[in-house]
Protein backbone atom coordinates (compact mmCIF):
# COMPACT_ATOMS: atom_id res chain seq x y z
CA UNK A 1 0.00 0.00 0.00
CA UNK A 2 1.48 3.44 -0.90
CA UNK A 3 2.40 5.55 2.07
CA UNK A 4 0.31 8.71 2.24
CA UNK A 5 1.01 10.11 5.69
CA UNK A 6 0.40 13.80 6.30
CA UNK A 7 3.99 13.91 7.58
CA UNK A 8 6.69 11.52 6.36
CA UNK A 9 8.05 11.41 9.91
CA UNK A 10 5.00 9.36 10.93
CA UNK A 11 6.34 6.43 8.88
CA UNK A 12 8.29 4.99 11.81
CA UNK A 13 8.65 5.68 15.52
CA UNK A 14 12.44 5.88 15.27
CA UNK A 15 12.24 8.48 12.48
CA UNK A 16 9.60 10.46 14.33
CA UNK A 17 11.59 10.47 17.56
CA UNK A 18 14.73 11.54 15.71
CA UNK A 19 12.88 14.49 14.16
CA UNK A 20 11.44 15.55 17.53
CA UNK A 21 14.72 15.25 19.41
CA UNK A 22 16.71 17.10 16.79
CA UNK A 23 14.19 19.94 16.77
CA UNK A 24 13.43 19.52 13.05
CA UNK A 25 9.82 18.92 14.06
CA UNK A 26 8.03 20.46 17.02
CA UNK A 27 5.59 18.28 18.94
CA UNK A 28 2.74 20.80 18.66
CA UNK A 29 3.27 21.20 14.90
CA UNK A 30 3.15 17.42 14.64
CA UNK A 31 -0.14 17.22 16.56
CA UNK A 32 -1.71 19.99 14.44
CA UNK A 33 -0.65 18.30 11.19
CA UNK A 34 -1.75 14.85 12.31
CA UNK A 35 -5.09 16.10 13.66
CA UNK A 36 -6.30 17.65 10.38
CA UNK A 37 -6.92 14.44 8.39
CA UNK A 38 -8.20 12.73 11.53
CA UNK A 39 -10.84 15.45 11.94
CA UNK A 40 -12.02 14.71 8.41
CA UNK A 41 -12.46 11.09 9.48
CA UNK A 42 -14.48 12.09 12.56
CA UNK A 43 -17.81 12.03 10.72
CA UNK A 44 -20.70 9.56 11.04
CA UNK A 45 -19.47 6.31 9.55
CA UNK A 46 -15.85 7.51 9.54
CA UNK A 47 -12.89 5.73 11.11
CA UNK A 48 -12.50 8.21 13.99
CA UNK A 49 -15.00 8.74 16.80
CA UNK A 50 -13.25 11.70 18.43
CA UNK A 51 -10.07 13.72 17.97
CA UNK A 52 -8.48 14.67 21.29
CA UNK A 53 -6.61 17.64 19.83
CA UNK A 54 -6.77 20.11 22.75
CA UNK A 55 -5.56 17.57 25.26
CA UNK A 56 -2.82 16.37 22.88
CA UNK A 57 -1.68 19.96 22.27
CA UNK A 58 -1.23 20.52 26.01
CA UNK A 59 0.73 17.27 26.33
CA UNK A 60 2.80 18.20 23.24
CA UNK A 61 3.70 21.49 24.88
CA UNK A 62 5.04 19.51 27.87
CA UNK A 63 7.06 17.32 25.49
CA UNK A 64 8.62 20.39 23.85
CA UNK A 65 9.64 21.74 27.24
CA UNK A 66 11.07 18.39 28.30
CA UNK A 67 13.08 17.99 25.10
CA UNK A 68 14.20 21.60 25.41
CA UNK A 69 15.90 20.79 28.68
CA UNK A 70 17.28 17.47 27.44
CA UNK A 71 14.80 15.17 29.19
CA UNK A 72 14.15 12.15 26.96
CA UNK A 73 11.79 9.24 27.59
CA UNK A 74 12.37 6.83 24.71
CA UNK A 75 10.98 6.42 21.22
CA UNK A 76 7.37 7.08 22.17
CA UNK A 77 7.93 10.54 23.61
CA UNK A 78 5.70 12.94 21.67
CA UNK A 79 4.34 10.22 19.36
CA UNK A 80 0.60 10.60 18.66
CA UNK A 81 -1.45 7.43 18.64
CA UNK A 82 -4.98 6.11 18.22
CA UNK A 83 -7.05 4.17 20.73
CA UNK A 84 -10.01 1.99 19.90
CA UNK A 85 -13.12 3.04 21.79
CA UNK A 86 -13.04 -0.38 23.44
CA UNK A 87 -10.22 0.88 25.69
CA UNK A 88 -11.07 3.44 28.34
CA UNK A 89 -9.61 6.93 27.90
CA UNK A 90 -9.74 9.41 30.78
CA UNK A 91 -12.63 11.84 30.64
CA UNK A 92 -14.58 9.81 28.09
CA UNK A 93 -17.46 7.49 28.92
CA UNK A 94 -16.51 3.95 27.83
CA UNK A 95 -18.63 3.07 24.78
CA UNK A 96 -18.98 -0.50 26.00
CA UNK A 97 -20.17 0.21 29.51
CA UNK A 98 -23.89 1.06 29.59
CA UNK A 99 -23.71 1.31 33.38
CA UNK A 100 -21.22 4.18 33.36
CA UNK A 101 -23.37 7.25 33.94
CA UNK A 102 -20.95 9.84 32.57
CA UNK A 103 -17.30 10.58 31.99
CA UNK A 104 -16.60 12.03 35.43
CA UNK A 105 -14.19 9.87 37.32
CA UNK A 106 -13.49 7.66 34.29
CA UNK A 107 -9.79 6.89 34.18
CA UNK A 108 -7.44 5.59 31.52
CA UNK A 109 -7.20 1.91 30.75
CA UNK A 110 -3.87 0.49 31.91
CA UNK A 111 -2.20 0.46 28.44
CA UNK A 112 -3.21 4.07 27.73
CA UNK A 113 -2.01 5.16 31.18
CA UNK A 114 1.38 3.51 30.57
CA UNK A 115 1.73 5.28 27.23
CA UNK A 116 0.86 8.63 28.80
CA UNK A 117 3.61 7.90 31.32
CA UNK A 118 6.23 8.03 28.58
CA UNK A 119 4.56 11.11 27.05
CA UNK A 120 3.01 9.44 24.04
CA UNK A 121 -0.02 11.45 22.95
CA UNK A 122 -3.47 9.85 22.57
CA UNK A 123 -4.84 11.85 19.65
CA UNK A 124 -7.76 9.90 18.23
CA UNK A 125 -10.41 7.51 19.50
CA UNK A 126 -11.09 5.15 16.62
CA UNK A 127 -14.54 3.77 15.88
CA UNK A 128 -15.32 0.19 16.69
CA UNK A 129 -18.46 -1.82 15.86
CA UNK A 130 -20.90 -2.07 18.81
CA UNK A 131 -19.24 -4.32 21.41
CA UNK A 132 -16.38 -4.84 18.97
CA UNK A 133 -18.68 -6.74 16.61
CA UNK A 134 -18.61 -9.76 18.92
CA UNK A 135 -22.06 -10.73 17.63
CA UNK A 136 -20.59 -11.13 14.13
CA UNK A 137 -18.28 -13.93 15.23
CA UNK A 138 -15.37 -14.36 12.84
CA UNK A 139 -16.56 -11.49 10.65
CA UNK A 140 -15.72 -9.01 13.44
CA UNK A 141 -12.87 -6.70 12.51
CA UNK A 142 -11.19 -3.63 13.99
CA UNK A 143 -11.18 -2.03 10.56
CA UNK A 144 -11.11 1.62 11.63
CA UNK A 145 -8.01 1.44 13.84
CA UNK A 146 -6.17 -0.64 11.22
CA UNK A 147 -7.16 1.72 8.44
CA UNK A 148 -5.90 4.80 10.31
CA UNK A 149 -2.50 3.15 10.78
CA UNK A 150 -2.33 1.61 7.30
CA UNK A 151 -2.96 5.02 5.71
CA UNK A 152 -0.20 6.57 7.80
CA UNK A 153 -2.49 8.96 9.68
CA UNK A 154 -0.98 7.79 12.97
CA UNK A 155 2.16 5.74 13.65
CA UNK A 156 0.37 3.23 15.85
CA UNK A 157 -2.91 2.40 17.55
CA UNK A 158 -4.23 0.16 20.30
CA UNK A 159 -7.26 -2.06 19.82
CA UNK A 160 -8.88 -5.02 21.57
CA UNK A 161 -8.44 -8.47 20.06
CA UNK A 162 -10.85 -11.17 21.24
CA UNK A 163 -11.07 -13.63 18.35
CA UNK A 164 -8.41 -12.46 15.90
CA UNK A 165 -10.44 -9.39 14.93
CA UNK A 166 -7.36 -7.14 15.11
CA UNK A 167 -5.17 -9.63 13.25
CA UNK A 168 -7.74 -9.95 10.46
CA UNK A 169 -8.18 -6.16 10.28
CA UNK A 170 -4.42 -5.63 9.89
CA UNK A 171 -4.17 -8.28 7.18
CA UNK A 172 -7.12 -6.77 5.31
CA UNK A 173 -6.11 -3.11 5.67
CA UNK A 174 -2.37 -3.48 5.13
CA UNK A 175 -0.57 -2.76 8.40
CA UNK A 176 1.19 -4.87 11.03
CA UNK A 177 -0.44 -6.12 14.22
CA UNK A 178 0.90 -7.79 17.33
CA UNK A 179 -1.39 -9.67 19.67
CA UNK A 180 0.84 -10.32 22.71
CA UNK A 181 0.89 -13.31 25.03
CA UNK A 182 -2.36 -13.24 26.97
CA UNK A 183 -1.84 -11.37 30.23
CA UNK A 184 1.33 -9.55 29.14
CA UNK A 185 -0.73 -6.36 28.90
CA UNK A 186 -3.02 -5.49 31.77
CA UNK A 187 -6.72 -5.87 30.96
CA UNK A 188 -7.72 -3.07 33.35
CA UNK A 189 -10.02 -0.66 31.52
CA UNK A 190 -10.11 -2.86 28.42
CA UNK A 191 -13.57 -4.03 27.32
CA UNK A 192 -13.88 -7.56 28.81
CA UNK A 193 -15.38 -9.08 25.66
CA UNK A 194 -13.90 -12.40 26.73
CA UNK A 195 -12.39 -12.64 30.20
CA UNK A 196 -9.93 -15.27 29.05
CA UNK A 197 -9.61 -14.12 25.42
CA UNK A 198 -9.62 -10.32 25.01
CA UNK A 199 -6.36 -8.42 25.20
CA UNK A 200 -5.05 -5.08 24.02
CA UNK A 201 -3.16 -5.49 20.73
CA UNK A 202 -0.87 -3.13 18.84
CA UNK A 203 -1.32 -1.95 15.25
CA UNK A 204 1.74 -0.30 13.70
CA UNK A 205 3.68 -0.02 10.46
CA UNK A 206 6.52 -2.43 11.27
CA UNK A 207 7.45 -5.27 13.58
CA UNK A 208 9.96 -3.02 15.33
CA UNK A 209 7.32 -0.40 16.13
CA UNK A 210 4.99 -3.10 17.47
CA UNK A 211 7.80 -4.25 19.78
CA UNK A 212 8.59 -0.72 20.97
CA UNK A 213 4.94 -0.13 21.90
CA UNK A 214 4.49 -3.52 23.58
CA UNK A 215 7.62 -2.84 25.64
CA UNK A 216 5.89 0.20 27.13
CA UNK A 217 2.37 -1.15 27.66
CA UNK A 218 3.23 -4.54 29.15
CA UNK A 219 3.88 -5.22 32.82
CA UNK A 220 2.33 -6.65 35.94
CA UNK A 221 -0.84 -5.15 37.33
CA UNK A 222 -2.61 -6.29 40.49
CA UNK A 223 -5.93 -5.13 38.97
CA UNK A 224 -5.60 -7.64 36.11
CA UNK A 225 -6.16 -11.30 37.11
CA UNK A 226 -4.10 -12.79 34.26
CA UNK A 227 -1.03 -10.63 34.74
CA UNK A 228 2.06 -12.88 34.77
CA UNK A 229 3.90 -10.49 37.08
CA UNK A 230 6.60 -9.52 34.64
CA UNK A 231 7.01 -7.10 31.76
CA UNK A 232 8.07 -7.69 28.18
CA UNK A 233 11.36 -6.06 27.20
CA UNK A 234 11.89 -5.53 23.51
CA UNK A 235 15.38 -6.88 22.84
CA UNK A 236 15.28 -8.70 19.48
CA UNK A 237 19.06 -8.52 19.23
CA UNK A 238 19.21 -11.25 21.89
CA UNK A 239 16.64 -13.46 20.16
CA UNK A 240 17.76 -16.23 17.83
CA UNK A 241 18.53 -15.20 14.26
CA UNK A 242 16.15 -16.47 11.56
CA UNK A 243 18.81 -18.89 10.30
CA UNK A 244 18.71 -20.61 13.71
CA UNK A 245 14.94 -21.04 13.66
CA UNK A 246 12.67 -23.76 12.38
CA UNK A 247 9.35 -22.76 10.87
CA UNK A 248 6.31 -24.75 9.81
CA UNK A 249 4.32 -23.44 6.87
CA UNK A 250 0.67 -24.16 7.62
CA UNK A 251 -0.44 -23.97 3.98
CA UNK A 252 1.68 -24.06 0.88
CA UNK A 253 2.68 -20.66 -0.48
CA UNK A 254 5.58 -20.48 -2.92
CA UNK A 255 6.44 -16.81 -2.27
CA UNK A 256 6.57 -17.34 1.49
CA UNK A 257 8.56 -20.53 1.07
CA UNK A 258 11.09 -18.63 -1.05
CA UNK A 259 11.36 -15.84 1.57
CA UNK A 260 11.94 -18.41 4.33
CA UNK A 261 14.59 -20.15 2.22
CA UNK A 262 16.39 -16.82 1.56
CA UNK A 263 16.59 -16.23 5.32
CA UNK A 264 17.96 -19.74 5.87
CA UNK A 265 15.02 -20.72 8.11
CA UNK A 266 14.81 -24.48 8.65
CA UNK A 267 11.51 -26.07 7.71
CA UNK A 268 9.43 -28.39 9.89
CA UNK A 269 6.38 -30.48 9.09
CA UNK A 270 2.98 -29.15 10.11
CA UNK A 271 0.10 -31.26 11.33
CA UNK A 272 -3.10 -29.73 12.68
CA UNK A 273 -4.57 -30.28 16.15
CA UNK A 274 -7.43 -32.45 14.96
CA UNK A 275 -9.62 -30.54 17.40
CA UNK A 276 -12.42 -28.03 16.65
CA UNK A 277 -10.51 -24.91 17.76
CA UNK A 278 -12.86 -22.53 15.92
CA UNK A 279 -15.94 -24.05 17.60
CA UNK A 280 -14.24 -23.99 21.01
CA UNK A 281 -13.33 -20.32 20.59
CA UNK A 282 -16.88 -19.44 19.50
CA UNK A 283 -18.44 -21.18 22.51
CA UNK A 284 -16.05 -19.70 25.08
CA UNK A 285 -16.37 -16.19 23.63
CA UNK A 286 -20.18 -16.36 23.50
CA UNK A 287 -20.36 -17.61 27.09
CA UNK A 288 -18.00 -14.95 28.43
CA UNK A 289 -19.25 -12.01 26.34
CA UNK A 290 -22.90 -13.00 26.78
CA UNK A 291 -22.59 -13.13 30.55
CA UNK A 292 -20.58 -9.90 30.86
CA UNK A 293 -22.60 -7.83 28.38
CA UNK A 294 -26.14 -9.20 28.73
CA UNK A 295 -27.72 -5.76 29.17
CA UNK A 296 -25.62 -4.12 26.41
CA UNK A 297 -26.39 -6.94 23.98
CA UNK A 298 -30.12 -6.35 24.46
CA UNK A 299 -29.78 -3.02 22.67
CA UNK A 300 -26.95 -3.79 20.21
CA UNK A 301 -27.74 -4.61 16.55
CA UNK A 302 -28.18 -8.37 16.35
CA UNK A 303 -27.34 -8.54 20.04
CA UNK A 304 -30.64 -9.96 21.24
CA UNK A 305 -30.37 -12.97 18.93
CA UNK A 306 -26.73 -13.52 19.91
CA UNK A 307 -27.62 -13.25 23.59
CA UNK A 308 -30.43 -15.79 23.17
CA UNK A 309 -27.98 -18.21 21.56
CA UNK A 310 -25.30 -17.57 24.18
CA UNK A 311 -27.81 -18.05 27.00
CA UNK A 312 -28.72 -21.42 25.46
CA UNK A 313 -25.19 -22.69 26.03
CA UNK A 314 -24.96 -24.74 29.18
CA UNK A 315 -22.30 -24.90 31.87
CA UNK A 316 -21.48 -28.34 30.46
CA UNK A 317 -20.66 -26.75 27.08
CA UNK A 318 -18.37 -24.14 28.62
CA UNK A 319 -16.54 -26.72 30.73
CA UNK A 320 -16.10 -29.06 27.80
CA UNK A 321 -14.82 -26.17 25.68
CA UNK A 322 -12.30 -25.29 28.39
CA UNK A 323 -11.12 -28.91 28.58
CA UNK A 324 -10.71 -29.00 24.79
CA UNK A 325 -8.84 -25.73 25.13
CA UNK A 326 -6.30 -27.47 27.38
CA UNK A 327 -5.80 -30.11 24.68
CA UNK A 328 -5.37 -27.41 22.05
CA UNK A 329 -2.81 -25.69 24.27
CA UNK A 330 -0.94 -28.99 24.61
CA UNK A 331 -1.01 -29.41 20.81
CA UNK A 332 0.46 -25.92 20.34
CA UNK A 333 3.22 -26.65 22.88
CA UNK A 334 4.03 -29.86 21.03
CA UNK A 335 3.98 -28.07 17.65
CA UNK A 336 6.25 -25.38 19.13
CA UNK A 337 8.67 -28.15 20.07
CA UNK A 338 9.06 -29.04 16.39
CA UNK A 339 8.90 -25.51 14.98
CA UNK A 340 9.73 -22.20 16.66
CA UNK A 341 7.30 -20.32 14.42
CA UNK A 342 4.11 -21.33 12.64
CA UNK A 343 3.73 -19.26 9.47
CA UNK A 344 0.27 -18.96 7.98
CA UNK A 345 -0.42 -17.42 4.55
CA UNK A 346 -3.65 -15.41 4.46
CA UNK A 347 -5.81 -14.50 1.47
CA UNK A 348 -8.73 -12.05 1.28
CA UNK A 349 -11.16 -14.96 0.79
CA UNK A 350 -10.70 -15.86 4.45
CA UNK A 351 -12.32 -12.61 5.61
CA UNK A 352 -15.82 -13.59 4.55
CA UNK A 353 -15.48 -17.34 5.04
CA UNK A 354 -17.81 -19.38 7.24
CA UNK A 355 -15.08 -20.54 9.59
CA UNK A 356 -17.12 -23.17 11.39
CA UNK A 357 -18.12 -24.86 8.15
CA UNK A 358 -14.60 -24.57 6.76
CA UNK A 359 -13.09 -26.14 9.87
CA UNK A 360 -15.68 -28.93 9.86
CA UNK A 361 -14.66 -29.70 6.27
CA UNK A 362 -10.93 -29.43 7.16
CA UNK A 363 -10.77 -26.70 4.52
CA UNK A 364 -9.18 -23.93 6.56
CA UNK A 365 -6.14 -24.93 8.63
CA UNK A 366 -5.30 -21.20 8.80
CA UNK A 367 -8.57 -20.53 10.67
CA UNK A 368 -7.88 -23.42 13.04
CA UNK A 369 -4.33 -22.22 13.80
CA UNK A 370 -5.53 -18.64 14.43
CA UNK A 371 -8.22 -19.87 16.82
CA UNK A 372 -5.81 -22.30 18.52
CA UNK A 373 -3.21 -19.58 19.11
CA UNK A 374 -5.81 -17.28 20.68
CA UNK A 375 -7.13 -20.08 22.89
CA UNK A 376 -3.60 -20.90 24.07
CA UNK A 377 -2.77 -17.23 24.68
CA UNK A 378 0.20 -17.40 22.29
CA UNK A 379 1.59 -14.26 20.61
CA UNK A 380 0.54 -13.56 17.03
CA UNK A 381 2.05 -11.18 14.51
CA UNK A 382 0.27 -10.14 11.30
CA UNK A 383 2.20 -8.86 8.31
CA UNK A 384 0.53 -7.21 5.33
CA UNK A 385 1.21 -8.26 1.75
CA UNK A 386 4.42 -6.58 0.55
CA UNK A 387 5.62 -8.10 -2.70
CA UNK A 388 3.99 -11.41 -1.77
CA UNK A 389 1.25 -12.88 0.38
CA UNK A 390 -0.09 -11.46 3.58
CA UNK A 391 0.69 -13.79 6.46
CA UNK A 392 0.58 -14.16 10.19
CA UNK A 393 2.86 -16.07 12.50
CA UNK A 394 2.49 -17.72 15.90
CA UNK A 395 5.22 -18.37 18.47
CA UNK A 396 5.13 -20.00 21.88
CA UNK A 397 3.91 -17.85 24.81
CA UNK A 398 6.35 -15.10 25.84
CA UNK A 399 8.50 -15.57 22.71
CA UNK A 400 7.62 -12.14 21.30
CA UNK A 401 11.25 -11.19 20.71
CA UNK A 402 11.81 -14.27 18.54
CA UNK A 403 8.58 -13.58 16.69
CA UNK A 404 9.40 -9.90 16.09
CA UNK A 405 12.95 -10.56 14.97
CA UNK A 406 11.68 -13.16 12.54
CA UNK A 407 8.97 -10.74 11.30
CA UNK A 408 11.49 -7.91 10.79
CA UNK A 409 13.71 -10.22 8.78
CA UNK A 410 10.73 -11.29 6.67
CA UNK A 411 9.76 -7.63 6.12
CA UNK A 412 13.29 -6.92 4.93
CA UNK A 413 13.33 -10.00 2.71
CA UNK A 414 10.13 -8.85 1.01
CA UNK A 415 11.22 -5.19 0.80
CA UNK A 416 8.90 -4.00 3.60
CA UNK A 417 9.39 -1.42 6.35
CA UNK A 418 11.45 -3.56 8.67
CA UNK A 419 14.76 -3.10 6.86
CA UNK A 420 16.11 -0.49 9.24
CA UNK A 421 15.19 -2.65 12.20
CA UNK A 422 17.05 -5.67 10.87
CA UNK A 423 20.20 -3.71 10.20
CA UNK A 424 20.57 -2.70 13.82
CA UNK A 425 20.15 -6.23 15.24
CA UNK B 1 -64.75 -23.42 48.67
CA UNK B 2 -63.34 -21.85 45.51
CA UNK B 3 -64.34 -23.69 42.36
CA UNK B 4 -61.50 -24.70 40.01
CA UNK B 5 -61.19 -22.39 37.02
CA UNK B 6 -62.62 -23.92 33.87
CA UNK B 7 -60.10 -24.04 31.03
CA UNK B 8 -61.81 -23.66 27.71
CA UNK B 9 -60.34 -24.89 24.46
CA UNK B 10 -60.17 -21.27 23.23
CA UNK B 11 -58.31 -20.06 26.36
CA UNK B 12 -55.83 -22.94 26.03
CA UNK B 13 -55.17 -22.12 22.37
CA UNK B 14 -54.58 -18.47 23.28
CA UNK B 15 -52.10 -19.43 26.03
CA UNK B 16 -50.21 -21.75 23.70
CA UNK B 17 -50.10 -19.10 20.98
CA UNK B 18 -48.67 -16.60 23.48
CA UNK B 19 -45.93 -19.13 24.28
CA UNK B 20 -45.17 -19.58 20.58
CA UNK B 21 -46.69 -23.07 20.40
CA UNK B 22 -49.62 -24.44 18.43
CA UNK B 23 -52.44 -26.48 19.90
CA UNK B 24 -51.98 -30.18 19.38
CA UNK B 25 -48.27 -29.90 18.44
CA UNK B 26 -46.12 -32.61 19.97
CA UNK B 27 -43.42 -31.38 22.35
CA UNK B 28 -39.90 -32.57 21.69
CA UNK B 29 -38.45 -34.47 24.63
CA UNK B 30 -35.95 -32.43 26.66
CA UNK B 31 -32.94 -34.45 25.76
CA UNK B 32 -29.25 -33.71 25.40
CA UNK B 33 -29.79 -30.66 23.20
CA UNK B 34 -32.54 -29.04 25.24
CA UNK B 35 -32.01 -25.31 25.43
CA UNK B 36 -29.30 -25.38 22.79
CA UNK B 37 -29.22 -22.19 20.73
CA UNK B 38 -30.31 -22.10 17.12
CA UNK B 39 -27.74 -21.05 14.53
CA UNK B 40 -23.97 -20.71 14.62
CA UNK B 41 -23.47 -21.28 18.32
CA UNK B 42 -25.71 -24.36 18.24
CA UNK B 43 -23.43 -25.84 15.58
CA UNK B 44 -20.34 -24.89 17.56
CA UNK B 45 -21.74 -26.47 20.71
CA UNK B 46 -22.67 -29.61 18.79
CA UNK B 47 -19.13 -29.85 17.43
CA UNK B 48 -17.51 -29.62 20.84
CA UNK B 49 -19.91 -32.21 22.25
CA UNK B 50 -18.80 -34.61 19.53
CA UNK B 51 -15.07 -34.04 20.13
CA UNK B 52 -13.25 -36.59 22.23
CA UNK B 53 -11.87 -35.21 25.49
CA UNK B 54 -9.30 -36.90 27.65
CA UNK B 55 -10.90 -37.73 31.02
CA UNK B 56 -7.79 -36.65 32.91
CA UNK B 57 -7.90 -33.09 31.65
CA UNK B 58 -9.44 -30.52 33.98
CA UNK B 59 -10.98 -27.28 32.71
CA UNK B 60 -8.75 -25.06 34.88
CA UNK B 61 -6.45 -23.12 32.64
CA UNK B 62 -3.07 -21.40 32.88
CA UNK B 63 -1.86 -19.33 29.98
CA UNK B 64 1.82 -19.69 30.68
CA UNK B 65 2.37 -23.39 31.47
Amino acid sequence: MPFSAPLPELASLAGLNGALRSGRLKARALVRAAAEPLKEEARPGGAVREVLEDEAMRAAHDVERELGRGRTRGLLQGAPFGVSELLAVAGRRPAWDAGAADARGAGDSAPVARLRGVKALPLAVTASPPLGGVTDGFLASETAAASVVARGLLPFALAVDFNGNVIRAALAQGCCALRPTFGAVSGYGVAPLGWTLATAAVLARSAEDCGVVLDRISGSDSRSPHSPGRAFHFAPQYARAPAQLRAALVQNDEALKASLARLGVGMAEFSGPGLPAVAVLDVILASEAGEAFASELESAPGGREYLAEAAGLRAFDYLRAMRLRRQIQAWLAEAAGRADILVVPWGPARDSQDWLAAEAASACPACTVLAAAILAGAPLFASPAAGGSAWFAVARPQAENTLLRFASAMEAASGGGGAAAVQQF
Amino acid sequence: MKRPERITRRALAASLAAAGLSAGAAQAPRGANAGAPAGRLRLAAARIREAAVNKNISPSFRFIP
